[in-house]
């Protein structure tokens, strides 16, 4: 258990982490959901009015996990779990990332207007929240490798994959759809966005060189933490003084304007046949509520341990070694790195994404109509640790305003993900469910005695699931007549 | 049914998956695989200069030459000293003179009335019996009496006047009167200062004086043969300055010693000092230049004593006198390879630890010149035995023991939840950047409370530490001859394994004891080296700690 000490030890280091995931794929497929088009805009729903008062329209929660596998690490040898350090080390990327995701739709309304109702409006209010960390993958090696094996890592650990981001925002957004004739139709959504609170890591780059022959450390990094309406953390970490360790009261006071765009458009070559391109949240928030920002500017320096001015002097032979040590390594990083708080406003862009998706209708009966589409989508954007690509194929049926969809998806990461939506409609009430990814379900059991005498504890973790998403919503729904 | 085959087609992979695939109990017996980890530490360094190190190097006897800034150890020692009178001995003299009533004298002094004044002449010489050469011509009194003893046997009131015509006061000669009114012996005092001794022609053999005896009759009856007998001894006390000539004396003898501490410290080895000397500065603040020589300088050693020869020792250039009163000549000399036989470095290879000598100083070498001295004056030769650090040396031994609780040490050294088990191994990286062309081969052996041997390291070959290169191709007489151009860089590691390290940790080391040997670059060459107070010694220090937990 002595490794497992070590292992806590540096574990708990990692304890404060979150993330986010991909988004589902399985529900843009079902048209008779509105919340589709938030993710393809330029798909119209297939619907001819919905409603939703009461924030249950869609209650979307994603968790990205692309690293902590506890269930590949171990292998059963001869019964018993050993760990397998390598496993772990091959899984590491430059950036490991947690996360979290979660929006609530408050309102959610649209409807249909024009000739042959081509045209579709929809109003929509929900708040936003999403938590991710990305770990420099030699940071978390660092346990199994130290700083010292050069033939590995050449003597530097890179922290460059360190990433950051906390944000909530209110989002109120306006939707035009129109179809404009058989073979091609848009959508474009306009949010205006007030933001709530953020907090986030900007160009951070880090470093840390170990000389081959002198082990000095040569240590290097820059980078910006951005906060807005967070004081009272600040505050509590500092001084104490405050009571309100989440600044909650200073959401209510929160005036960080912003904007947002979601815009798609779609062809069909032929009925059943379609290829659309969407771009989702496009924009920007500016904050300006209480917003500070520690700067480190950029700046290198070297350690080569405890410096005597003079090999003969006593007192500074005289020194405690480990303590004098450790004091010398603090002074100078005290003294060389150049931290600023300024109190000055930021941009930060919205975490857009581009999809390009192409259906193909397979067949149509009495029964419904369903085929097969693929989807590639690119999300580039680096203020948050999420996934940049994958490329996805999916099957589904629809059958009035109900349907379903099984979808498999691979990412830049070849992280196979596996996800399935469906929903159903009663009356006018309709009911869906989007989980992704279904690989969550293989899971990996821990189990341990409490060392203080009392009972077993046993933890389940995916065996090996990167991207967590359930999306569920109910709302009311009227039919549009079947194409 | 076809609603329920779809929605069968929908669960089945969740009802395939949804399991648990594997389980695992933790417990103190989980293997948690190796970790080899390895880290590198930099513990931290110093840096030893000579100018840094001048206070202790100081304290040893070791300092800068100004000029040159070339480090030497030297140590200061008088040779001889002299004040004037011993180089310009003047001698002194007893005299006498006295006169006295024949029976004429007498009766005609007794047929004179009351009142009447009698007068009686006397000529005389005080004697100074000069040696041969030897020449007052001028001499100087500030102070200083004349002591005349007069015995007077006359029964009347007498009335003594002397005037000394070589004898100038104001300009004048000087005159000195007395008088008394009884007979008896009286101690006359007659005060020279402000005095001038001049001696026409500068030939002297005494100093003469007229004597007037005035005897006044009181109607008491005088004796032939009553009179008045003058005497004293001239010892030229309350001289100041004089000219003339110190002649051509005997040469005066001096002898001394000094200890020479340097080799008394390191026990063996060779030490080669390239250039020794000893450099004699020679005041000389009288106006006669001096002869020298040492008639003997033995070094001695562990075999004995050396005898040291050559014309820097034994023919020395003159001292040279003073250009004037009041004023100093400073000659100097040096005694060193190039005057001395056998060479003065070849003296010090025998490793001496004191030296004698005898020796004289000649005034007026040349035979008798003009000289001028004052009281004041004085002679000293002043010495420093200079052993500049330039040369070679090999197999000094140092030895240090050092009290260090190297078990406690490497027990504290790792916190919980680490201990030594959990090391494969510690290497400490020790990289040098010698600036002194002075190499270093050191072993360690640790001891216990009771100072027995535990371990040891570099018992068998030793762990070097590389002294600064010089440059070969130079010859002597270049500047940069024996200097370090180059540091020597080394980089040294001194592994410790696991077992090692519980060894130590178990065994109560508390002792280190450190053995040196040192020796200069190409000492096996006999190639000379030199230091300079910006010659440094860095020193770097680094941990590589390779983890092995869970071996």
């Amino acid at each position: 258990m002595k490794f497992a000490k070590y292992l806590s030890w540096y574990l708990g280091i990692l304890s404060a982490v979150a993330a986010q995931a991909q988004d589902d794929f399985a529900l843009s497929l079902l048209r008779s959901v509105p919340q589709h088009s938030r993710l393809l805009p330029g798909s119209r729903p297939a619907i001819r009015a919905h409603f939703a008062p009461f924030g249950m329209s869609s209650i979307h929660v994603q968790l990205e996990n692309d690293w902590f596998h506890p269930g590949m690490w171990f292998e059963e040898v001869d019964g018993r779990g050993v760990f397998q350090p390598e496993r772990f080390l091959e899984d590491l990327e430059e950036s490991n990332r947690l996360g979290y995701r979660q929006s609530l739709e408050l309102l959610s309304l649209g409807f249909s207007t024009g000739r042959d109702q081509r045209d579709y409006w929809g109003i929509s209010v929900r708040h936003a929240m999403h938590f991710g960390v990305g770990l420099p993958g030699d940071f978390l090696s660092l346990p199994w490798t130290g700083n010292a094996q050069w033939e590995r890592h050449g003597g530097v650990i890179n922290g460059g994959g360190l990433n950051f981001q906390f944000q909530q925002h209110l989002e109120g957004g306006v939707l035009w759809h129109r179809t404009w004739d058989e073979r091609w139709s848009s959508g474009i959504r306009m949010k205006g966005i007030l933001g709530l609170q953020f907090a986030g890591l900007r160009d951070v780059e880090w470093e840390w060189r170990t000389d081959s022959t002198t082990y000095a450390w040569t240590m290097s990094g820059t980078g910006a933490l951005e906060t807005s309406n967070l004081s009272a953390l600040w505050d509590a970490t500092t001084d104490g003084t405050s009571s309100d360790l989440l600044g909650i009261h200073q959401i209510w006071e929160a005036r960080n304007p912003g904007w947002g765009l979601d815009v798609g458009i779609e062809w069909r070559a032929k009925p059943g046949l379609a290829t659309s391109l969407h771009l989702v949240d496009w924009g920007r928030i500016f904050w300006k509520s209480d917003p500070v920002v520690f700067t480190l500017e950029p700046s290198e320096w070297r350690f080569d341990g405890i410096q005597l001015g003079d090999i003969l002097d006593e007192e500074d032979l005289s020194q405690d070694s480990i303590a004098g040590w450790g004091e010398a390594f603090l002074n100078r990083a005290d003294s060389l790195a150049q931290w600023s708080k300024e109190y000055s406003g930021f941009t930060t862009r919205l975490p857009w994404t581009l999809r390009l998706q192409h259906r193909n209708e397979l067949y149509q009966t009495e029964a419904g109509k369903g085929g097969v589409a693929v989807q590639l989508q690119w999300s580039p954007h680096t203020e948050s640790p999420a996934q940049r690509s994958f490329l996805g194929i999916a099957f589904y049926h629809e059958k009035g305003s109900g349907g379903w969809s099984l979808v498999g998806s691979m990412d830049d990461q070849k992280a196979f993900a596996l996800g399935t939506a469906g929903s159903i409609q009663i009356g006018p009430v309709q009911w869906y469910v989007s989980i992704d990814n279904l690989l969550v379900s293989r899971m990996v059991a821990f189990e341990w005695q409490d060392p203080m005498g009392g009972g077993s504890t046993r933890l389940l973790f995916p065996y090996h699931a990167e991207y967590i998403q359930f999306h569920t919503g109910l709302q009311f729904v009227l039919r549009k007549k079947m194409e | 049914m076809k609603r329920t085959i779809r929605l069968g087609v929908l669960l089945l992979p969740l009802l395939g998956m949804g399991c648990v695939r594997d389980r695992f109990a933790l417990d103190e017996e989980t293997d948690w695989g190796s970790n080899t980890s390895e880290w590198g530490i930099p513990l931290g360094g110093g840096k030893l200069t000579l100018m840094n190190a001048q206070p202790w190097l100081e304290s040893v006897g070791i300092q800068s030459e100004p000029i040159t800034g070339n480090w030497e150890w030297v140590k200061p020692f008088d040779l001889f000293s002299y004040q004037a009178d011993a180089l310009w001995t003047l001698p002194s003299s007893d005299w006498n003179w006295g006169q006295s009533l024949d029976a004429t004298s007498a009766s005609t002094f007794n047929a004179l009335p009351p009142g009447v004044v009698f007068q009686l002449p006397l000529s005389g010489t005080i004697p100074l019996d000069f040696p041969d050469g030897m020449v007052v011509e001028e001499l100087h009194f500030d102070g200083g009496f004349l002591l005349v003893n007069v015995t007077y046997t006359l029964g009347v009131p007498l009335d003594l006047a002397l005037q000394f015509p070589f004898i100038i006061q104001n300009g004048e000669p000087l005159v000195a009167q007395t008088s008394w009114s009884t007979p008896g012996v009286y101690q006359w005092e007659i005060p020279l200062a402000g005095c001038i001794l001049q001696i026409p022609g500068n030939q002297l053999d005494g100093i003469p004086f007229e004597a007037l005896i005035s005897m006044t009759s009181n109607g008491n009856v005088v004796s032939a043969g009553d009179g008045v007998q003058l005497s004293g001894t001239w010892d030229w006390e309350g001289w100041d300055w004089m000219t003339g000539s110190a002649g051509a004396p005997a040469p005066i003898a001096f002898s001394g010693s000094t200890v020479i501490p340097v080799f008394d410290w390191g026990p063996g080895g060779i030490l080669h000092i390239a250039d020794p000397s000893i450099d004699l500065e020679i005041e000389n603040s009288t106006g006669i230049s001096i002869g020298w020589g040492l008639t003997d300088l033995i070094f001695w050693h562990e075999g004995g004593g050396t005898p040291a020869g050559g014309w820097q020792i034994e023919s020395p250039p003159w001292i040279a006198a003073s250009p004037g009163l009041g004023l100093s000549a400073f000659t100097v000399h040096s005694i060193d390879n190039t005057g001395t036989d056998p060479a003065f470095s070849n003296l010090i290879d025998l490793k001496p630890t004191s030296a004698d000598w005898t020796g004289f100083v000649q005034p007026n070498p040349g035979g008798a010149a003009p000289n001028f001295i004052a009281r004041n004056s004085s002679l000293t030769a002043r010495g420093k035995l200079r052993f500049p650090m330039y040369g070679y040396a090999s197999g000094f031994m140092l030895q240090d023991t050092l009290n260090l609780e190297i078990s406690n040490a490497l027990e504290d050294a790792l916190q919980d939840p680490l201990d030594w088990t959990d090391v494969a191994s510690v290497t400490l990286r020790i990289q040098s950047r010698n600036g002194l062309p002075l190499s270093l081969t050191a072993q360690m052996l640790f001891l216990n409370e009771a100072f027995q041997p535990v371990d040891s390291l570099f018992l068998e070959e030793g762990m070097l530490l590389t002294g600064g290169q010089l440059d070969g191709s130079l010859t002597p007489g270049d500047p940069n001859f024996g200097r370090v151009v180059e540091p020597g860089l080394q980089t040294l590691d001194i592994e410790i394994d696991r077992e090692q390290a519980q060894l130590w940790m178990n065994s109560g080391i508390e002792h280190l004891v450190i053995r040196a040997a040192t020796s200069t670059q190409g000492a096996e060459s006999q190639w000379d080296v030199r230091f300079y107070p910006e010659d440094a010694l860095e020193l770097q220090f680094a941990l590589r700690v390779a983890l092995d937990l869970n071996p």
